[in-house]
């Protein structure tokens, strides 16, 4: 069953006390429409609210049915046993990704560091230096500042207590 | 350039989910930047152990695209405007929005004057969509199941803590 793309208002009050709503709306619509209902939506709610409005996203689901991946975690996966890759953009800023469940083999034996020339690592590696290639576009992933990243610096493993990243 | 945010969540053996996400620009388009993501979900299944059981799309829409987005010394979110709204299918759908002001009630009752040009404003906007600026398509509100919206049922003042609020 399709699930509905939500919009998301975030307000805050007088005393900095913040809460949200949202709505609901149908998929299949571009990004210039949902885009342009969440304006239309939120500014309908800022006439009827004395809070201000300190945020709006849009988040739908993408549908994985087509990509290749495994369909129950490995044995020893842990989300808690992570890989931290650090990467900068064309500007020097960094970028920072945490990828939840190591795995181990991955791994030079004896450290932390993932190997560069295994075939999953370098696959990973090339998406942040070459980019996927959409249409005759390579898409590489974006630092926050908006900038193309440019290189990946480090890739190894770590551990972090699970929570969103 | 706007930002897009794509988020996987990923399972492990003892069912703990964890999230990682990827910016990519906005400008990619929808069926770019699922096509990406898609892809990119295969090379990150090969380089983890656990399962990637979603995989969500965010963009975030610019504060300055509204107007008249102004403070009011009084507020406070745990005044909540209460609407409940039912789909074409007879399913309910409620939406509560922080910070209603005390004059959209009707004399001293919690009601919701329905007939207030800002409350109404949301009832239109729940029951008969908003046609949108660029491309004039109407986009009509719906549950999670996408049955449209074609009703409320009631609106009212009612005091929640504060945090987020969803529809249903």
């Amino acid at each position: 069953m399709p699930v509905a793309v939500v919009c998301t208002f975030g307000f805050t009050d007088a005393k900095g006390k913040s809460s949200s709503t949202e709505v609901k709306i149908p998929n299949g619509l571009t990004i210039t429409d949902m885009v342009d209902f969440a304006i239309g939506f939120g500014q309908t709610l800022i006439e009827f609210t004395g809070a201000r409005l300190t945020s709006c996203s849009i988040s739908l689901t993408i549908d994985l049915s087509t990509a290749t991946i495994r369909s129950t975690p490995q044995a020893v996966s842990d989300v808690e046993d992570k890989v931290l890759v650090t990467a900068t953009d064309l500007d020097g800023f960094p970028i920072r990704m945490n990828v939840p469940t190591h795995r181990e083999f991955l791994a030079i034996d004896g450290t932390d560091q993932y190997d560069d020339t295994l075939p999953e690592v370098a696959a990973f590696i090339a998406v942040f230096e070459s980019g996927i290639t959409i249409g005759a576009t390579e898409i590489k992933p974006f630092s926050k500042y908006g900038n193309d990243a440019a290189q990946v610096d480090n890739v190894r493993e770590i551990f972090r207590r699970r929570k969103a990243r | 350039m706007a930002i897009a945010r794509v988020i996987y969540t990923v399972r492990d053996a003892k069912g703990k989910d964890a999230t990682t996400e990827v910016k990519l620009p906005e400008a990619l388009g929808l069926a770019g930047l699922t096509d990406w993501a898609i892809l990119f979900a295969t090379i990150l299944n090969d380089f983890t152990s656990g399962r990637i059981r979603k995989c969500q799309l965010t963009l975030e829409v610019a504060l300055s695209e509204f107007t008249s987005n102004l403070l009011e010394d009084n507020s406070d979110v745990e005044e909540v405007g209460a609407f409940e709204f039912v789909t074409a299918d007879g399913e309910r759908v409620k939406m509560n929005v922080p910070g209603m002001q005390n004059s959209a009630t009707v004399g001293n009752s919690d009601d919701l004057d329905q007939t207030d040009v800002q409350t109404a404003a949301i009832i239109t906007a729940m029951t008969a969509g908003i046609t949108t600026a660029t491309n004039s398509t109407l986009v009509q509100p719906c549950s999670i199941a996408e049955d449209d919206i074609v009703d409320v049922l009631f609106a009212r003042e009612v005091h929640r803590n504060s945090g987020k609020r969803r529809s249903y």
